[in-house]
């Protein structure tokens, strides 16, 4: 890269959030002095994924596939960052077809660990399961109130292997859901209520927490 | 990539294991035909971490940073492989030395979240992190003996971050684990026998089945004793 695709500086200060989980977010970071804490929400907590020093990059996943913020980063202590250009990295990236591939093929399969961790640190099964299905349900959400068709299989095989349960597990979650009108089974899960999902995952998650 | 850079082929039958976790390894593959299981041990038992159909590569990651397999793969179902000429993939890697430090972080990154991933499966706090350490103590024994004496750094915010876990906490465990004679703390964590610590380990996790069980078999008891 040559100094021009090496855009503007940024300063922060130490505790600054520089962008959030869930953020849009098309930029690239090279940490110039200081320190940036990554974290993430893992059952409800936000938990550290790397504490990233001077020479690190960081925020390139949403430059390359588009998709909103994995983690948080934060400031660790008062913090210079180069914004990296964004159409100078994908240049590169897409100069060659095989790297990008390869670029391509490792960002999905962090999003996807980075996804499973999320999941795994919920002990509660159950709550595991209806927090997955939320997720999915909101990612395919049109905002109209309509029938969500998740995509998912009623079988439970890649829900099995995402989240990490049974699936005779999954099955029986489901026809409870089921009973309850919160989704339909045919081929794929259809969620009815994406409102009653959350209600219910809200109320096991409660239940959980005073029985504890 | 040209023809001659695409190596031999190779056959797996359903179920055939290609390489296990913590092997050395230096093939990257492309599926030419099958599937192939990416398999991950969490506290003791093969957890899955994906599928890989037809036209997806791995193995890459320890050609790239002459690690051990993060991971396991195994063939789903009968499989045809294409071995990647190793130099052919390195120099397309090394062509440009910011594409070579973007790929190198994201593997690096990707074996830290995986590893992540493998303790955060494990609930029970004590036996997530005697599975830390025995995991680390194994990785840096490979190929000696088994009952040599492995070591693990003590560094409190590396375990920390890696299992999360407060370090006040990792503190009493280790205390704990020394008293019961399955380590022994210096400036490293010596670990005196791999067999010990899996066995205590195993224990662990077994106690706190039971004590499950055994709170449920209460709670029913309660309730028939009130008549509900």
């Amino acid at each position: 890269m040559t100094e021009k695709d090496i855009g503007y500086e940024r300063t922060l200060n130490a505790g600054e959030v520089l962008f959030r989980e869930g953020d849009e977010g098309d930029r690239m970071y090279l940490i110039k002095s200081g320190k940036i804490r990554i974290v993430k929400e893992m059952d409800e907590m936000e938990k550290t994924l790397a504490v990233l020093n001077e020479g690190a990059f960081f925020g390139e996943m949403s430059v390359l596939d588009n998709r909103p913020r994995s983690a948080s980063a934060i400031a660790e202590t008062d913090t210079e960052l180069i914004i990296v250009d964004r159409d100078a990295l994908l240049r590169k990236v897409n100069e060659n077809p095989f790297i990008k591939y390869i670029i391509g093929t490792l960002t999905d399969r962090l999003r996807k660990t980075d996804d499973m961790l999320k999941y795994y640190s919920v002990s509660n099964e159950k709550i595991r399961f209806m927090r997955y299905l939320k997720d999915e349900a909101r990612g395919k959400d049109n905002g109209t109130g309509e029938d969500i068709d998740t995509g998912l299989n009623p079988e439970g095989k890649e829900i099995a292997d995402m989240i990490g349960l049974a699936r005779d597990e999954i099955r029986n979650y489901l026809k409870k859901l089921e009973k309850y009108g919160i989704v339909e089974i045919g081929d794929t899960i259809i969620v009815k209520t994406l409102k009653r999902l959350k209600k219910y995952e809200e109320f096991i998650s409660l239940q959980e927490e005073f029985e504890k | 990539m040209s023809k001659e850079d695409i190596g031999q082929e190779r056959l797996l039958k359903s179920g055939e294991y290609l390489f296990r976790e913590k092997d050395r390894g230096d093939e990257m593959y492309l599926i030419k035909g099958g599937k192939i299981r990416i398999t991950k041990e969490m506290g003791g038992e093969e957890k899955p971490l994906a599928v890989l159909n037809e036209g997806a590569f791995f193995g890459e990651m320890a050609i790239i940073d002459n690690k051990s397999r993060s991971a396991s793969a195994i063939a789903e179902e009968d499989t045809e492989l294409i071995i990647v000429n190793k130099e052919a993939f390195l120099n397309k890697v090394n062509e440009n030395a910011f594409i070579k430090y973007v790929i190198v972080t994201l593997i690096q990154r990707l074996r830290e979240t995986n590893e992540m991933w493998m303790y955060q499966g494990i609930h029970n706090a004590k036996a997530r992190l005697i599975s830390y350490i025995r995991y680390k103590a194994e990785e840096n024994n490979k190929g000696s003996g088994i009952n040599i004496d492995s070591r693990v750094p003590l560094n409190y915010n590396l375990i920390s971050t890696a299992i999360a876990m407060e370090p006040s906490i990792i503190k009493d465990f280790l205390n704990e684990l020394e008293r019961e004679n399955i380590l022994t703390i210096k400036d490293t964590i010596i670990i005196n026998s791999l067999e010990k610590i899996k066995e205590y380990e195993d224990f662990v996790v077994t106690l706190e089945e039971f004590k499950k069980i055994e709170e449920y078999e209460d709670i029913v008891r309660l309730r028939e004793e009130l008549g509900q």
